[in-house]
């Protein structure tokens, strides 16, 4: 091959990468034009420049012509040409976020409407695997300093968090992914983002959600989804043969890594799991007291299984064990049969009857009780989800108040765009907590929260400017309110998402 | 405190007819053996699996036990779940405290890190 048809193919490739780029949809107001619009066509642009200079220097190599100058030229050209790659495989893995982030934020290609938010997740990237607290303070620094939130910087942040251990905080911010408009959520943040929630999901064995997720053209998600659906009892109706599943292992990143995985789904356990809780071991004839505190081991122990008719039937355990000692009780006090001192259930009802109500609500605190009536539960259940409910509602109001404050002191309120986002997720995670409690749940968290987060939505389009984050808590609004049924927060919520379209 | 998890008689290791000098004997012995950072102190056994055992939730135990409002609550719980403690050991998805991994893994779950290109 000649160095002319070398430079053909080369041309022919440029020009067919660059005719394959999808037209970003048109918007729909002259607003939107600003937030959504991709960067000027730099890809070809670059090309334009860089390649005359890349083929002279590659024809006089061919040549035989070799010079310091003309490798420069070459390399560089290549970098400046195709710097995401050269991220990819060099500056992520090496562990080196200043050249990582210069490389991202070259690469307009790659991430279009969020070239700052792709640099910043590119250093975040490159400080996990550097192992250096300098250069993920760095990293963290840079995410806490952008503007104009998108989907990179969200992503980044989600990385942020799990780096730091904050696995809850994570999942959560990679779920407000979700509520950001797919045009400033570059294809290769929603890739890593995919990839990071199937880690999270690999780490708790959760197959069931795994075998869901939405691969977003992530090889690795791909891999894991398949694996998952071997793995997940309810997902047995159509698993992954065999040699595909090992042909997707070959196509998989780090296969190394992953083999364990592979092994893991094709040893697939020959029974599925049962979705109940372990029987107890004590006989339903076993004393009361002991029964009870049987099953609530087990309960604790199955958490994953639980559902809300097994906390019923704890609760009935319970009610028949407290009954039992309050019997007991009053036979001691009467001095009938039970000689005083009799044991550890002579005494200290009210005391015992508390702790039953704080083991409850932990276990009700596990399950989404959205659906569940507490009309004919028994006393000692309805304590414990009232109390674990007056909890979480107390902590709603609490960071609601919080944010109301902050948005009277007006600008001095303000914070990072990246803490905003916190905020506003951890806000949700309290508001999820009140919804999952409770058939009235959602209701009573909604009337709580939804003005103040209306409000803050409100402030970050018209003063600040922050309409990528604007736009995600309105459209999260916007589902809560259809979710509730609020017709009249509905209308206004639709108005403001509808601005941001 | 969680009644079966911080049960102050499963984080001294007593029988609910342990005396007060009995307390106050197993708590100082807890106490000395975590100073010395000795393996056999650092968890103890409860229904839920293994816990990790710290001087502060030694003397909150103490403290507990030693108050007469406060042991009565807990006497039903340690004597319906002894057998149970012994019997479940450190099996089970209990928190047995060991492990520095950043994710919550349990038994169903692999440990992910390095399985994607970006991380190392």
């Amino acid at each position: 091959m000649g160095p002319v048809t070398f430079v053909a193919l080369v041309l022919a490739a440029v020009i067919v990468q660059a005719a394959r780029r999808r037209p970003s949809p048109p918007p729909k107001g002259a607003r939107a034009a600003r937030l959504y619009r991709d960067p000027p066509p730099l890809f070809v642009l670059t090309w334009l420049f860089v390649l005359p200079p890349w083929l002279l220097a590659f024809a006089g190599l061919w040549r035989g012509d070799v010079d310091v100058a003309r490798v420069a030229v070459l390399v560089g050209g290549l970098v400046v040409a195709l710097p995401w790659p050269w991220a990819r495989l060099f500056a992520i893995p090496l562990g080196w976020p200043r050249a990582a982030a210069a490389l991202a934020h070259l690469a307009a290609h790659t991430w279009r409407a969020d070239r700052d938010g792709g640099a910043a997740l590119a250093a975040v990237l490159a400080a996990r695997n550097s192992g250096d607290a300098h250069d993920v303070a760095r990293a963290r620094a840079r995410v806490e300093q952008l503007d104009r939130l998108g989907g990179a910087g969200v992503v980044a942040a989600a990385l942020l968090a799990d780096h730091d251990g904050d696995v809850g905080l994570s999942a959560r911010t990679l779920e407000a992914v979700a509520c950001f408009d797919r045009r400033v959520v570059p294809p290769a943040a929603r890739r890593v983002a995919v990839e990071l929630r199937a880690q999270h999901l690999l780490a708790r064995g959760d197959w069931s959600a795994l075998r869901k997720l939405a691969p977003e053209g992530s090889r690795f998600a791909v891999f894991a989804a398949r694996c998952a659906a071997r793995l997940d009892p309810a997902g047995r109706a159509a698993p992954t043969d065999e040699w595909t599943l090992r042909l997707r292992w070959l196509l998989t990143p780090r296969r190394r890594r992953t083999r364990a995985l592979l092994t893991r789904a094709l040893a697939r356990p020959a029974a599925p799991a049962s979705a109940a809780p372990p029987t107890p071991a004590e006989p339903l004839s076993a004393p009361t007291l002991q029964r009870a505190v049987a099953l609530q081991v087990w309960s604790t122990k199955a958490a994953r299984v639980l559902t809300p008719d097994h906390l019923t039937e704890l609760g009935h355990a319970w009610a028949e064990a407290l009954d039992s000692l309050e019997q007991q009780r009053r036979t001691a006090g009467l001095g009938v049969g039970v000689p005083v001192g009799a044991g550890p259930i002579a005494g200290g009802a009210d005391g015992f009857a508390d702790g039953v109500v704080v083991a409850l609500a932990e276990l009700a605190a596990l399950l989404d009780l959205s659906r569940f009536s507490l009309v004919d539960q028994p006393a000692v259940l309805v304590r414990a989800i009232e109390r674990e409910r007056t909890a979480r509602l107390d902590a709603l109001e609490i960071a609601v108040a919080a944010l109301a404050l902050r948005l009277e002191q007006a600008d001095s309120g303000d914070l990072p765009p990246s803490l905003e986002l916190r905020e506003w997720l951890g806000l949700r995670a309290l508001y999820d907590g009140v919804a999952r409690m409770g058939a009235d749940g959602r209701a009573l968290a909604w009337q709580t929260a939804k003005s103040t987060i209306c409000e803050a939505a409100v402030r970050l389009w018209n003063v600040r400017g922050e309409h990528r984050l604007a736009h995600a808590m309105n459209r999260w609004l916007l589902s809560e309110s259809l979710a509730v049924g609020d017709e009249r927060s509905r209308e206004t919520h639709e108005f403001n998402v509808r601005c941001g379209s | 405190m969680h009644p079966l998890r911080d049960n102050p008689f499963f984080v001294l290791a007593l029988p609910v007819t342990a005396t007060a000098l009995e307390v106050e004997r197993q708590g100082r012995k807890w106490l000395a053996m975590l100073e010395l950072d000795l393996p056999s102190a650092r968890t103890y056994a409860t229904p839920l699996g293994r816990r990790l055992r710290t001087p502060d939730a030694v003397r909150a135990a103490m403290r507990a036990l030693n108050d007469p409002a406060q042991r009565p609550t807990f006497e039903p719980w340690a004597a319906a779940g002894a057998a149970l403690a012994v019997d479940s050991g450190d099996g089970g998805n209990g928190d047995d405290g060991a492990g520095d991994d950043r994710y919550e893994r349990d038994d169903a779950g692999l440990d992910p890190r390095g399985m994607t290109w970006w991380d190392r």
